[in-house]
């Protein structure tokens, strides 16, 4: 275990958390699209989405669904507008701490606010600045009852995938377009 | 002592020793104020009473956090509601965040959540459900949503506990209007198991102090249960501190008067007497006795302190044997006509009157007895008493004139300075609550949007499922309502607890296991749901087809016990449907409701509440005017001294006006502790009218004068050290009495003072 604590380390020296967010940084308004499995002991399969992120400003997402469904979610700090068959239904995000970190995460994951994710989690950077790989595991112990991790895969310039580990047994792994991982 | 003075003795002794047996094995005291709030034969204000005990709202303590900015409030409000939930002193703990990962879901809901809806059991409406909950879990689930929506894939669960939560949890974290977080702490014990309520109050403020927080985060409770504890612990002390501080002046006084330290000790017999005699008379009539009893009739037998002060005056001169027989006719009366009217108090309409009217009667008739034949041993006064008879006696010259005009200027004060209003019929001045903290308590519960404290719908039937079936009819008319904008919402008993009828109706429409089963996989195709995804909702529909209907015993033993008791009560014979309304437009609401073919009742609590004192008052005045007729009846048979027993009633009808038209124009009017006080007041002016308009010697006169000025001054300066009370019960009584008794003395002296009548040479 130790030997692979170091091994880590000493492949993760000569770049930073800091370093790598900002340099995948998106600036808003930008838009990227995605593709999105989201597997649970519920379903047979996966659930496969496709569809786009609009990054409209700071501390406002669209999650647009195109496929197989058509339905968009507006994400703010404090609220999630739902917009399903033509109706609207906001709901505060106080009601579920864990969807308000994970979306808060990936908004700071976008943005590269490295600050506001060591806030709420214990950050781990491993891999190389070519092919690295981010773990996010929740500080709150309540939230990890929920949460197990986020892990954030990137390259130089791109963020390539965000996986989520949900407790028992849920995941979803979203991964953006057109940032192809390079080898 | 003679033969004849050890065995009076010893008969008070074993008086006193067998009201200590008594008072040891049957004494049970009793914090309940409902006992004090009059009894009532209508049903609307028995319902009103019933909500005041036990009533939505009287089991929730209210927490307020300030002190910092709103995003940090809302955590430390999220931390404290997790520490709190997961003890078991607590039903509910709300903070408007509603999330069932950490609520779950109670029962009868979690198992009867089929019965209390509606709901399609249709293929195309379980596609349709389906199909939303794929589409929920798209965007995210969790281990408690994905159990739900296995049992449930209509989610109609949420949707239950929503409309049963006692206050809106749609919009996200509570904030009141000065800017504090607001939780909502619903006790398992009732408000007025005051011990329940201090252990959770307790277990409150550890939770918060467990909560790792900056300084300068405050912490409020208020509620009904929170006001009773405090109010518990504050009279408490107060009483401590004012009892000491009055005795003290009360001993500093008579020392100073007599200047005998020994008459200290005997001035206390006589009270102490007739406390524990009609203590343990109640303690045998009603079983229990309340803590208000022994306070405020503690307070009001205070007038027998009086007793002794007049034997102990006349005793300077006389032997005390002679100077009992001397003013025994005048005590005796006074004692009795203060006896009736305290026996009047307890006529007047509530079991906790009624046990302060025996209690302090009884008191007053054994502290007259005790000082007629007990003290006179005691005292050590001259060896003999002069001749008395050989002296000329007086009687004073009794003018009208002071007390008449008094009268008038107190009419016209009233009508002054009070704008002609007495009576203060508002419930809630009969509170002990300082009006800040209920103030308070109005603003954190306004950020929840609790049900509104004032309208409420009524129904009533004498048969459960006849209730029940009105309310069904009921609801689907208040939801037009809603749909009209006259209202924001309601909850109603039949949103836990449906008809038998309705019931079995739901059940009837869940189809057979079979049945269901292949109209959910025929639903299931071309999802992404495995095929038994949805076992635990097919076994739950298969369980409720054949369960026993839900009944309010079964409720009873489940989480949601106090919601069903909250909305649904049996008074008086009959099922009562309490609605609580939220967002009413009363008068809008009243009108349509005229046009319900539904006997339901809109019930304003306040107009209730103020119609319910008044009545009660009434009564209370009622009874006290027939008691002063039977004083001046007995006077006037005792006494046979029709111009006396005028000027006498004249007296004491002039200190009451005086000091009514002081009280009100000192606070908003009059209310029921202000009625009890003017008792004493009666009490005292019948005792200082009767004494100084006594027919005796000049030296007799001297004793008497002397005894009034000594009663009238420890009355006065205990009463007004009670009235220096922060507690509003207790200022009332103190400001009153003390006004009473020094408007009494004053007027009872200057009547009876300007001249003075030769009568006889003999008199006695």
């Amino acid at each position: 275990m130790l030997c692979i604590l170091i091994l880590i380390s000493a492949n993760a020296q000569g770049f930073d958390v800091h370093e790598v967010l900002t340099n995948t940084a998106v600036t808003p308004p930008d838009r990227v699209s995605f593709r999105e499995e989201r597997h649970n002991p519920m379903f047979k399969q996966p659930i496969v989405l496709t569809g786009h992120i609009d990054y409209i400003k700071k501390g406002r997402l669209r999650k647009v669904i195109e496929t197989p469904f058509s339905e968009s979610y507006l994400i703010t700090d404090t609220f999630i507008e739902i917009s399903r068959e033509g109706t609207s239904q906001r709901l505060s995000l106080s009601k579920s701490k864990p969807m308000r970190t994970m979306l808060s995460g990936i908004e700071a994951v976008l943005a590269g606010d490295t600050d506001k994710l060591s806030s709420q989690f214990q950050l781990e950077l491993t891999g190389t600045e070519h092919d690295w790989f981010l773990r996010l595991k929740p500080k709150s112990n309540r939230l990890a009852k929920h949460l197990t991790s986020m892990l954030v895969r990137g390259n130089e310039t791109n963020i390539i995938s965000i996986r989520i580990d949900l407790k028992p047994g849920e995941w979803s792994l979203m991964e953006f377009q057109g940032a192809a991982p390079s080898s | 002592m003679t033969g004849s003075k050890r065995h009076i003795s010893m008969a008070w002794v074993a008086l006193a020793i067998l009201s200590l047996a008594i008072l040891s094995f049957r004494l049970q005291l009793n914090f309940n104020l409902g006992v004090f709030f009059p009894d009532s034969n209508t049903l609307n204000h028995q319902i009103l009473l019933e909500q005041l005990r036990n009533g939505p709202g009287s089991r929730l303590l209210v927490i307020g956090l300030s002190g910092v900015e709103h995003d940090r409030l809302a955590g430390f409000s999220d931390q404290l509601k997790q520490k709190l939930a997961t003890g078991q002193i607590f039903v509910n703990v709300l903070n408007g965040d509603f999330e069932i990962e950490s609520s779950g879901i109670p029962e009868p809901v979690n198992s009867y959540y089929l019965l209390l809806e509606d709901i399609d059991f249709s293929k195309a409406s379980l596609h349709k459900a389906i199909e939303s909950r794929q589409r929920d879990l798209a965007f995210g689930g969790g281990d408690l949503l994905l159990k739900l929506i296995a049992k449930d894939p209509f989610l109609q669960t949420l949707s239950i506990l929503q409309r049963l939560a006692p206050a809106n949890t749609a919009e996200g974290i509570w904030f009141s209007g000065n800017g504090s977080a607001v939780l909502m702490a619903e006790t398992k014990a009732v408000a007025s198991d005051l011990g329940a309520q201090a252990l959770a109050i307790e277990t409150i403020r550890n939770a918060f102090s467990d909560i790792n927080k900056p300084d300068g985060v405050e912490i409020e409770i208020t509620g009904v249960g929170a006001f009773g504890v405090e109010l518990q612990e504050i009279i408490r002390a107060e009483a401590k501190k004012r009892t000491m501080l009055a005795s003290a002046v009360l001993m500093l006084i008579l020392l100073l008067i007599y200047r005998k330290p020994r008459l200290l000790l005997i001035v206390s017999l006589p009270l102490a007497m007739g406390f524990l005699v009609g203590l343990a008379l109640i303690t045998l009539v009603f079983g229990s006795v309340h803590g208000i009893t022994l306070a405020f009739g503690f307070t009001l037998m205070g007038i027998a302190i009086d007793y002794p002060l007049h034997l102990f005056s006349h005793s300077r001169k006389n032997a005390p044997a002679d100077a009992i027989k001397a003013i025994w006719p005048t005590l005796r009366i006074g004692a009795l006509s203060t006896a009736i009217a305290y026996v009047a108090l307890s006529l007047s309409g509530s079991q906790g009157l009624a046990q302060l009217g025996l209690f302090t009667a009884t008191g007053v008739i054994v502290a007259a007895l005790v000082t007629r034949t007990w003290l006179p041993q005691l005292i050590t006064g001259p060896a003999c008493g002069k001749a008395q008879g050989l002296l000329a006696s007086i009687s004073p010259k009794l003018v009208f004139l002071p007390a008449l005009a008094c009268v008038v200027l107190s009419v016209l004060a009233i009508q002054y300075l009070g704008e002609g209003k007495i009576w203060d019929d508002q419930l809630s001045s009969l509170s002990p609550v300082p009006k800040q903290r209920l103030l308070t308590d109005n603003t954190l519960r306004s950020a929840a949007a609790t049900a509104d404290m004032r309208y409420q719908l009524v129904l009533h039937a004498t048969s459960l499922e006849t209730l029940l079936r009105q309310n069904e009819a009921l609801d689907t008319l208040l939801q037009e309502a809603v749909n009209d904008g006259f209202l924001g919402g309601w909850q109603s008993a039949s949103q836990l607890l449906p008809s038998q009828h309705l019931q079995k109706r739901r059940q009837a429409t869940i189809p057979g296991s079979e049945q269901l089963a292949t109209r959910l996989n025929e639903a299931l195709q071309g999802s992404a749901f495995r095929e038994d995804a949805f076992v635990p909702f097919l076994q739950n529909a298969d369980s409720v087809k054949h369960f026993a209907s839900l009944t309010p015993e079964f409720i009873a033993n489940t989480e949601l016990a106090s919601w069903l008791e909250s909305h649904l009560i049996f008074v008086a014979g009959q099922w009562v449907s309490l609605i609580s309304l939220s967002q009413p437009q009363p008068e809008k609401l009243a009108v349509r409701i005229k046009t319900w073919d539904i006997d339901v009742d809109l019930i304003d609590l306040q107009q209730s509440s103020q119609a319910l004192v008044s009545n009660y008052r009434v009564g209370a005045l009622k009874t006290i005017l027939f008691a002063s007729l039977a004083i001046i009846m007995l006077l006037l048979i005792d006494q046979r001294q029709v111009q006396r027993i005028a000027w006498i009633a004249v007296t004491v009808v002039s200190a009451l006006s005086v000091t009514v038209a002081t009280v009100v124009s000192l606070h908003d009017g009059l209310t029921i502790i202000h009625l009890v006080a003017l008792l004493l007041v009666i009490g005292l002016g019948l005792d200082y009218a009767l004494f100084l308009s006594r027919q005796e010697t000049s030296d007799g006169q001297m004793a008497t004068r002397h005894a009034v000025l000594a009663c009238a001054a420890t009355t006065t300066a205990t009463f007004g050290i009670l009235a220096m009370s922060s507690i509003p019960v207790l200022k009332f009584l103190g400001l009153t009495v003390a006004i009473g008794s020094i408007s009494s003395f004053l007027l009872a002296w200057a009547g009876s003072s300007l001249y003075k009548q030769r009568i006889s040479p003999d008199a006695n």
